[in-house]
């Protein structure tokens, strides 16, 4: 609140609050704790607003309750100069969701999906009329201004297409429309860009901004705060519960952003670690930890690498480069074909995720991917599950104190919150899952750790946590190489950048001798890809952030 | 201060909540017939003809546990009671031989579940469906829809049927021998907690290094051999290889297996918990008959016994069989394994570096969002 950096101008106030959400001195509490304290502000109609703040910042309980799901103990929420009490008045008002996994059916089509939630068109004797329905959909991207996805299962349309359908689906019909009943007036986007490219993502900006010139408001939830500053005019910001501040997106920066989600002091510790360390340059004569010549997959095709003792490696590319597969592939947990390879130092004629955990190598997706922790296992449980033998005897029996101690051990080390060793490890906050997951795999000792999206989806304190754990693993000798389409990442922790594309090794950068930016590793990414005609081209332009 | 409080947690109904409906049912039963239903004759009856109930429902929980259904269970102790009872009638009247080939038979059962659920990759739920329908079929052409006493009657009968401890048959203390067995497995051991984690998310078990399908299989041959031996001792309870007895034990079966998941251990299937849903269920069926109520009211007590076992796990937000729902419900989940399908972040800003942007078509503007 008293923030000397938060310029706590309320402008958004001003303008066609009719059909905008107010959020009227709200405040909420469960069991007995405030999780909002005294929140005021607006998002105008017509308009792109940001909603920021890290996890348990109070986000989703003050979206919740636009919604007209929960009822704050004090003030209330206005959408369009209603009060919200309900989810049923939300609804009617066009309150609209896009919620991060969209909420579409695989199997079906565009225009199928395009009904859920809404009503269908019927003809005469009742059934579904579904040229009238697609009728309806081809109004929409028509008013989005962006092409009418094919007549295919949602399961075969890009990423981009299927975040679109969504909007497309929440939009429903042209405001002021004959049937205007149906159309949106407010639509919350929570975190779309999650599983985007930067190409898509623009494209999905650029369809927002259309909605936008439409009439149609917009609350943006986003961890990526650069995506904040590029789409939002206004972003209001969150922490533990207090309204820190309004800023304008034009004249903003993002460590003002930081510092506001953060407080002064964590945004300070949070540069600190995310600030390029120099290392020691690895040298090329350290043992190989990890070796694969001619590595084959359904998106690799003929790689060879090799991860030395003591070095930590990125892998970066776009989506369908091969990165998304590399370390599985690595680990054998893809069926895939190589002509050598050698693992934890011996070489093996087969490998599969067993066989590299046997040689002490290990693979960790990235949290809110499949493979990463069992929500109905405790916090022991799941500390302990790749490290079983070590704690069994004869009989596979597991000696129980054993077993306690070391998940007491990892959770203090980690300080992974709560320190209950019995604790449901589904109530953890994504960050500590995070922290689970890698303090599971760093129980075995690993040789080489095969990390993809080491920090996809984690609050800003945590990857500061996370990523000194990880230099420290290195520094004392162990071999990392992740996977991640955050370039930040590859930034601030690689000794070496592989770029991949098209399922070979198009670029080496070493750290020391290559000059390792985000330009010259997007360069690299685009490189010789025949998408090239129009898609993506890096340019000059810098976003202006301050 | 802090045991009663866990003695308090560890004696909740949410708990144990089957020993207080056990208890209640035994109560309701006194009271309406104190003289038949109140004395060591029940209890004898109730253990010695659901034992064999309950070593199906034992062997059962190590495929559900793993994230597989075994409809063939029935059908199984079908096959190896049949199969014994053929043997004694047609190679040799060695109880123990008889008891072997049971067992061999069901293995064989277990061997071909094994090749449609693991091998061709058939959805447990199916396949084993299927499985059961043909073991039943082929249950029938051995017995040519008779029933088999030719040296059933026996030995064989004597031995496994009859003889007793305390007015216990052997199928008694093989389940409580086999409740230990699977306890000491599945909660003491690290194959034991392989095969939980196997069934609530496969891929954290795979990835982890486990080899689930060498431990589904596993699993498989266990549910095969459990219900094998439950077979073997119906037969020799009945002092006949009966074609028809075998599918009847699949939906109590079930019903203690889900029932007991509910049971001290937080929606996990445990070899305990079904212990005590199959007693649960033996009193009910027995106090239901010996209170004069129709013969038919038994199987509706067991119908709702499974239906409100399954609602309590869900409405405690237990999940005994995530992957099982998975599986089913959730087709995206089974395509988001694929790595490629994972989550993908763009490019983000670096404090004190350039920061280009990527663009399409057309230089993007700043939104014209309008605020000033």
């Amino acid at each position: 609140m008293a923030d000397p950096t938060a310029t706590t101008t309320t402008s958004a106030a001003t303008s066609a609050v009719d059909s905008g959400i107010i959020i009227d001195h709200v405040t909420m509490a469960f069991a007995g704790r405030n999780v909002l304290h005294d929140v005021s502000m607006t998002f105008p109609a017509a308009t792109v607003t940001g909603l920021i703040g890290h996890n348990g910042s109070g986000k989703s309980t003050l979206v919740r309750i636009i919604a007209g799901y929960h009822k704050p103990v004090w003030g209330s929420a206005w959408l369009g100069g209603e009060r919200v009490d309900s989810p049923v008045t939300a609804a009617r008002l066009g309150l609209r969701f896009v919620h991060q996994d969209l909420g579409l059916i695989p199997e079906f089509t565009p225009v199928e999906n395009f009904g859920i939630g809404g009503t269908y068109s019927q003809t005469r004797v009742g059934s579904v009329d579904w040229k009238e329905q697609r009728r309806r959909m081809e109004d929409v991207y028509d008013l989005l201004d962006c092409p009418v996805p094919p007549n295919k299962p949602i399961s075969k349309l890009a990423a981009v297409e299927r975040s679109l359908i969504a909007i497309a689906r929440a939009v429903r019909a042209r405001p002021g429309d004959a049937s205007s009943e149906d159309a949106a007036r407010f639509i919350v986007l929570d975190e779309p860009t999650t599983t985007l490219e930067a190409a898509e993502a623009e494209q999905l900006f650029r369809v927002v901004n259309t909605m936008v010139g439409a009439g149609i408001g917009a609350l943006f939830i986003s961890h990526h705060l650069k995506d904040v500053l590029n789409l939002c005019s206004g972003v209001h910001v969150l922490r533990d519960g207090y309204h820190i501040g309004t800023f304008d997106c034009q004249t903003a920066t993002r460590s003002m952003l930081v510092e506001a989600m953060l407080g002064a002091e964590t945004a300070a510790a949070e540069r600190e670690s995310a600030k390029v360390v120099e290392r020691r340059h690895h040298s090329a004569s350290a043992a190989p930890v990890v070796d694969v010549k001619n590595l084959t997959s359904i998106s690799l095709h003929g790689v060879d690498l090799t991860l030395h003792k003591g070095e930590c490696v990125a892998v970066v590319g776009l989506a369908g480069s091969g990165r998304e597969e590399i370390t599985y592939a690595l680990a054998g947990a893809i069926p895939i074909g190589f002509d050598s390879m050698m693992v934890g130092g011996s070489p093996v004629s087969k490998i599969s995720p067993k066989v590299a955990r046997q040689h002490r190598v290990a693979l960790a997706p990235g949290n809110r991917l499949p493979g990463t922790l069992i929500n109905d296992f405790s916090l022991r449980e799941n500390l302990t599950l790749v490290s079983l033998e070590e704690l069994s005897g004869r009989g596979s029996f597991i000696n129980k104190q054993r077993e306690r101690a070391k998940a007491r051990e990892w959770i203090r080390r980690f300080d992974i919150k709560p320190d209950d060793t019995d604790y449901g490890s589904r109530y953890l906050s994504g960050g500590n899952k995070q922290k689970l997951i890698i303090a599971k795999w760093l129980s075995i000792g690993p040789q080489a750790m095969l990390i993809d999206e080491p920090i996809a989806g984690v609050d800003v304190g945590a990857v500061a946590m996370l990523f000194d754990t990880l230099r420290t693993y290195v520094a004392e000798g162990g071999s990392l190489l992740f996977s991640t389409s955050e370039l930040d990442d590859a930034l601030a922790l690689a000794d070496r950048v592989i770029v991949l594309n098209e399922g070979r090794v198009i670029r080496e950068l070493i750290r020391g001798t290559d000059e390792i930016t985000e330009t010259s590793l997007l360069l690299a990414m685009v490189e010789g890809s025949p998408a090239t005609d129009s898609t993506v081209v890096p340019s000059s332009n810098t976003v202006t952030a301050g | 201060m802090k045991l009663p409080n866990q003695l308090k947690s560890k004696l909740s109904v949410r708990v144990i909540g089957a020993i207080y409906v056990w208890i209640a049912l035994i109560v309701l039963f006194a009271i309406l017939q104190p003289a038949t239903f109140f004395n060591y004759g029940t209890v004898k009856q109730v253990l010695n003809e659901y034992a064999v109930t309950g070593l199906v429902a034992l062997g059962l929980i190590l495929p559900l546990a793993a994230g597989l259904y075994d409809l063939s269970v029935g059908a199984i102790a079908g096959l190896s009671g049949i199969g014994s009872a053929w043997f004694l009638a047609h190679v040799s009247a060695n109880p123990f031989l008889a008891l072997l080939a049971g067992l061999v038979a069901a293995l064989l059962a277990g061997g071909v579940n094994i090749i449609v659920v693991i091998g061709m990759k058939v959805d447990s739920f199916i396949g084993t469906l299927a499985t059961g329908s043909i073991i039943t079929a082929v249950v029938t052409a051995i017995a040519g829809d008779n029933v088999i006493t030719q040296n059933v009657n026996g030995s064989f009968q004597v031995d496994f049927g009859i003889k007793s401890v305390l007015g216990m048959t052997l199928p008694v203390g093989l389940m409580l021998v086999g409740m230990l067995l699977l306890a000491y497995l599945m909660e003491k051991t690290a194959v034991g907690r392989r095969l939980y984690a196997t069934g609530y998310e496969t891929e954290v078990a795979r990835l982890g290094g486990v080899n689930v399908d060498r431990l589904r299989m596993a699993t498989l041959l266990g549910s095969s051999l459990f219900a094998g031996l439950a077979g073997v001792c119906e037969a020799a309870s009945l002092g006949a290889g009966d074609p028809t007895v075998g599918p009847a034990y699949l939906l109590p079966a079930f019903a203690a297996a889900f029932l007991g998941a509910t049971q001290f251990r937080g929606g996990r299937f445990n070899p305990w918990g079904t212990v005590v849903a199959v007693l649960l269920l033996g009193t009910g069926d027995v106090g239901l008959l010996i209170v004069g109520a129709p013969a038919w009211t038994p199987s509706i007590f067991e119908g709702l016994l499974l239906i409100t076992a399954v609602s309590l796990t869900h409405a405690h937000g237990l999940n005994p069989l995530r992957s099982l729902r998975n599986r089913f419900g959730n087709r995206q989940a089974s395509a988001d394994v694929t790595p490629s399908a994972g989550g993908a972040q763009m490019v983000d800003e670096v404090p004190q570096a350039a920061t280009p942007t990527l663009m399409v078509n057309e230089p993007t503007a700043k939104p014209s969002g309008g605020q000033a």
